[in-house]
């Protein structure tokens, strides 16, 4: 819409030729995604059926903006006020929301919801020019009674919608301490809420405080709005997690990822690792909310290869990202293709291992494994739990083992964890603390948050 | 008499005062009623608003649902991504079937959604129920272009819009119930911290009485009952809209103080009129005992002269000569004077004792007749006068204990009964007898009797038979009362037996003593 009269200027005085030239070039392009599919043994070999991973990765880049000229952002703060939250807590997440909204720039759309048994909408959706006036408000918030966390969200949602737009990264930043015990509290349900906000282009970044709030609720409506999650064990914390919000929230460059993989005839897809994406007969498909700069987000399909002759290659399948340039605020699409090849030499199958889409793939179905013992140690098998977290462990350095140096670090580091969580699984006082970093964990990878 | 008359005084009080404020109460409780069912109204009117405001939002609903399926009508894969708050587009052919997503094609062509949403609606005939629904509507003849369809199922209330198209296939939208919900929310007010006007509290309850969403600076406790409670109108009928107030209102002290006022004023009232009744009452008995304390000090102080002239009397009786006629004859009339004003002090003083329950007896063992003899003997003169002839059938011999001065006043108090009221019978039979261990005197006359109506009452101290009776004799109302109780001290007791002339005095002392 800006650039109109400026077109008009030029068709004015250019021959239209060029006049359609420009139109078609519209704005500069402000960002570049980078698609890319990559097979973990991208040679196989030849006379028998054999499953393969494949990795659609998406990486987005863009011209190092300074900080002035960042996409705008509309964000709606939801935080806890219940009685759980009195003191510390309170004061700390007071303070991390006042840093939050001081480093917003003046074209930033903020919103400030809290509740407790009934909703408040502190600061309606606002453009951040008062900062004084914002600040002041959001230290008299007061704790009390319960928790209506489905309420809050809801309200919170309506302020980002009164200025939701494609040019903005639309958000909301829930904060809670606690189990939510007035209205809908299911995570199935909050989930359910989580992906049709999903598909407005809001996503919900939750940071859970304490020790006594709701992980699988948090977590999942986090999962299914394609937000971050963040466990703040300790009320110090929460202005580290709220400056990562917004590093996050500016660091968006793309939008309304889409991405369809088109399996080539004769090859099936069997699963995508890590509970993403849908796979329909031959299309599989999988959206993201956004893509941070110089941020990988992929997702793995597991596909089941048919017997080929030796020598011959063949295309495995074909990915089409459509994106939104939100800086340019125009709609992209990305293109990306693999092959396979068969061989009947072991040893050039071993050759052509590609190390990173095997650490991707192992770490995703070791998060698999952890998910299965945190289901596991919730039914009361402690045993069977440290059992899958033991065999986990041996699952993941045995992968580890023929990985260059820098994959095999990083799947030690995962290992080690592993190792830990098998011991303290066993022990009782440690479990709820446990449980919720593992299943952040779990999410972090799965999902590759931003961190 | 004490207890007594604190019941007396208690219910003058009370009665009338329960009876006021049952009055008071109930009349102020229909008015509570009155007030209760217009503030109700008032409240159900806003929460009708709230109703209609939820409606509102869910006729956008309809109108962007609508406007979406028209838009796909060709092609129901566009409608893969329905809009919110609609979570899974499905149509059904004119016959009824799923077409889309399309149970019977091939499973690997439907997306893990599809299959998850054939799921959700397995066991349940959604499509041919909800056709079947869409089809009788129609048949009303009514706009039955669309509409809302609910079933209950997994969670609860699941709902589905549709909307049936002109080739007779329907459309329809399963609904994403949390993000109605939360849509819902949005739409309804917040609570601000600084909240103006009066503090209350709106809740929105689902199906299973859950609060779903509430505002208001008022908070309920754990139990409180809401002043109004209102069903949603379809589709969430099942739902409703519930508004808490602050304890106390509408009506409250103000409707109540005036009643608890006017309670308190007639309590006050009555209260004083009891208690001038009770010192009215207070200042008679006191006059009453004071009359009796004087009576029984005069007695006293008359009975020590009296003993004294009887005393003279009698010693001047014996030692006068015979030939002395006239001087016998007074000084008989003197003796015969100065005992029945003996037996007047005697009762006098015994029925003082009575009251203040110092009535004593002094038993010594003794023989009956005797002192029935000595009684009549001293009478003899005072009857002879009357013209009573007197029949004596004594036949109670044994020797018992018993106070004989009591009996003797018994027996005088009987016989100069007779003397006084039975003159005109002539005739006065005294008879003792032994029966099954106990001594019975009879007393018997000939005279007018009692009267039926009296006969109960005769016993009761200051009780006199009407005046035609007594008007022609004097008496103080107490020598029966004085009687009884004497003979109930003993053991017996004294009573007016049925006889066809005159009147039967009967009293029975047991042989064995008290």
């Amino acid at each position: 819409m800006k650039t109109f009269p400026f077109r008009r200027a030029i068709l004015a005085t250019l021959l239209p030729v060029l006049a359609l030239l420009l139109l078609a070039a519209g704005r500069a392009p402000a960002a570049e995604l980078d698609l890319d599919l990559k097979l973990g043994t991208p040679v196989v070999l030849a006379g028998r059926p054999e499953t393969a991973f494949l990795k659609v990765s998406l990486i987005a880049t863009a011209e190092r903006q300074d900080d002035k000229a960042r996409v705008p952002v509309n964000v709606a703060l939801v935080l806890d006020r219940s009685g759980s939250m009195a003191g510390a807590k309170m004061e700390h997440a007071k303070e991390a929301a006042i840093l939050f909204i001081d480093r917003l720039q003046p074209e930033d759309i903020v919103s400030v919801i809290t509740y407790e048994s009934t909703v408040e909408v502190l600061i309606p959706a606002t453009k951040v020019s008062d900062r004084e006036e914002l600040r002041g408000r959001i230290r008299a918030i007061q704790t009390a009674n319960s928790t209506a966390l489905f309420a809050g969200v809801s309200k919170g949602a309506a302020e980002v919608r009164k200025f939701l737009s494609q040019e903005r990264v639309n958000r909301i930043v829930l904060l809670s301490d606690g189990l939510a015990n007035v209205g809908p509290s299911s995570p199935e349900a909050l989930a359910e809420l989580g992906r049709s906000f999903a598909q407005e282009g809001i996503a919900v970044s939750t940071i859970g405080l304490g020790l006594d709030y709701n992980e699988d609720l948090m977590y999942k409506l986090a999962a299914a709005s394609d937000g971050n999650a963040a466990f703040a064990e300790e009320p110090q914390e929460l202005a580290k997690f709220f400056d990562r919000e917004l590093r996050a929230v500016t660091e968006v460059v793309a939008g309304e990822v889409e991405v369809t993989l088109e399996v080539a005839e004769g090859i099936r897809p069997i699963r995508v690792l890590g509970d993403r994406g849908t796979i329909a007969g031959q299309t599989v498909s999988f959206s993201l909310n956004q893509l941070y700069n110089n941020w990988e987000n992929y997702f793995i399909v597991e596909l089941a290869l048919p017997a080929g002759e030796a020598g011959s290659e063949r295309v495995v399948g074909t990915a089409k990202a459509s994106w939104l340039d939100i800086a340019a605020s125009q709609p992209r699409t990305s293109l990306a293709t693999a092959a396979i090849l068969y061989t009947e030499n072991e040893s050039e199958v071993a050759a052509a291992l590609v190390p990173d889409v095997i650490a991707s793939s192992v770490r995703l179905v070791a998060q698999e494994n952890n998910r299965k013992a945190v289901a596991l140690r919730d039914a009361g098998q402690i045993q069977q739990a440290q059992q899958v977290l033991f065999s986990n462990s041996g699952y993941i350095n045995r992968s580890a083992e023929n990985l260059p140096a820098e994959y095999k670090k990083e799947l030690q580091e995962l290992d080690e964890t592993v190792r830990k969580n098998a011991v303290t699984i066993e022990q009782e006082g440690e479990w709820n603390r446990q449980r919720k970093q593992m299943n952040l964990d779990v999410q972090k990878d799965s999902y590759q948050l931003y961190q | 008499m004490k207890p007594r008359l604190a019941i007396l005084f208690s219910l003058l009080v009370l009665v009338p005062l329960a009876g006021l404020s049952w009055l008071g109460v109930r009349l102020a409780a229909s008015e509570r009623e009155a007030v209760d069912r217009r503030f109700e109204q008032v409240l159900e009117t806003r929460l009708r608003d709230v109703d209609a405001l939820i409606s509102a939002h869910l006729e956008t609903v309809e109108a962007r649902l609508s406007e979406a399926a028209r838009m796909s009508a060709g092609d129901p894969a566009s409608l893969a991504d329905a809009p919110a708050p609609a979570r899974q587009f499905f149509l059904i052919d004119a016959d009824g079937k799923l077409v889309h997503p399309a149970a019977s094609g091939a499973q690997g062509s439907l997306s893990t959604e599809e299959r998850a949403f054939l799921g959700r609606i397995q066991g349940i005939v959604i499509n041919r129920d909800l056709w079947h629904a869409s089809r009788t509507n129609g048949a009303e003849g009514k706009d039955a272009d669309s509409g809302w369809y609910d079933w209950y199922e997994g969670r609860g209330l699941n709902l589905a819009f549709w909307l049936r198209r002109p080739d007779g296939s329907v459309a329809a939208f399963e609904i994403n119930r949390p993000r109605l919900t939360a849509d819902l929310i949005a739409a309804l007010p917040d609570t601000p911290g600084k909240s103006t006007g009066a503090a209350e509290r709106i809740r929105l309850t689902d199906e299973k009485g859950d609060v779903v969403y509430q505002w208001g600076a008022l908070e309920p406790g754990e139990d409180a009952e809401p002043e109004a409670r209102i069903a949603l109108a379809a589709p969430l009928a099942s739902w409703h809209l519930e508004v808490y107030l602050p304890s106390g209102t509408p009506a409250g002290f103000g409707s109540r103080f005036p009643l608890l006022a006017g309670i308190a004023a007639a309590a006050i009232a009555l209260i004083a009129l009891a208690f001038v009744l009770y010192r009215e009452y207070r200042r008679d008995l006191n006059e009453a005992e004071r009359r009796l304390t004087f009576v029984n000090q005069v007695s006293h102080e008359l009975k020590t002269p009296l003993t004294n002239i009887r005393l003279y009397a009698e010693l001047l009786e014996e030692n006068l000569p015979d030939e002395a006629e006239d001087e016998r004859r007074y000084v008989g009339v003197l003796v015969g004077e100065s005992r029945r004003l003996s037996r007047l002090i005697d009762n006098v003083l015994a029925f003082s004792r009575q009251r203040q329950e110092k009535l004593r007896l002094h038993p010594a063992p003794g023989c009956i007749d005797d002192t029935i003899r000595e009684v009549i003997e001293q009478f003899a003169p005072a009857l002879g006068e009357a013209g009573i002839v007197v029949e004596t059938n004594l036949d109670a011999a044994a020797t018992f204990p018993f106070d004989r001065d009591a009996v003797a006043q018994i027996l005088g108090n009987l016989i100069g009964n007779v003397e006084k009221y039975a003159a005109s019978g002539g005739w006065m039979r005294v008879a003792s007898e032994i029966r099954d261990g106990v001594v019975c005197v009879r007393v018997e006359d000939h005279g007018p009797g009692v009267p039926p109506a009296h006969r109960s009452r005769i016993f009761r101290p200051f009780h006199r038979v009407d005046d035609s009776l007594t008007a022609r004799s004097t008496g103080t109302g107490i020598g029966l009362s004085i009687a009884r109780a004497l003979a109930r001290l003993h053991g017996g007791d004294l009573q007016l037996t049925a006889s066809s002339t005159g009147s039967t005095f009967e009293f029975h002392l047991p042989l064995g003593g008290r």
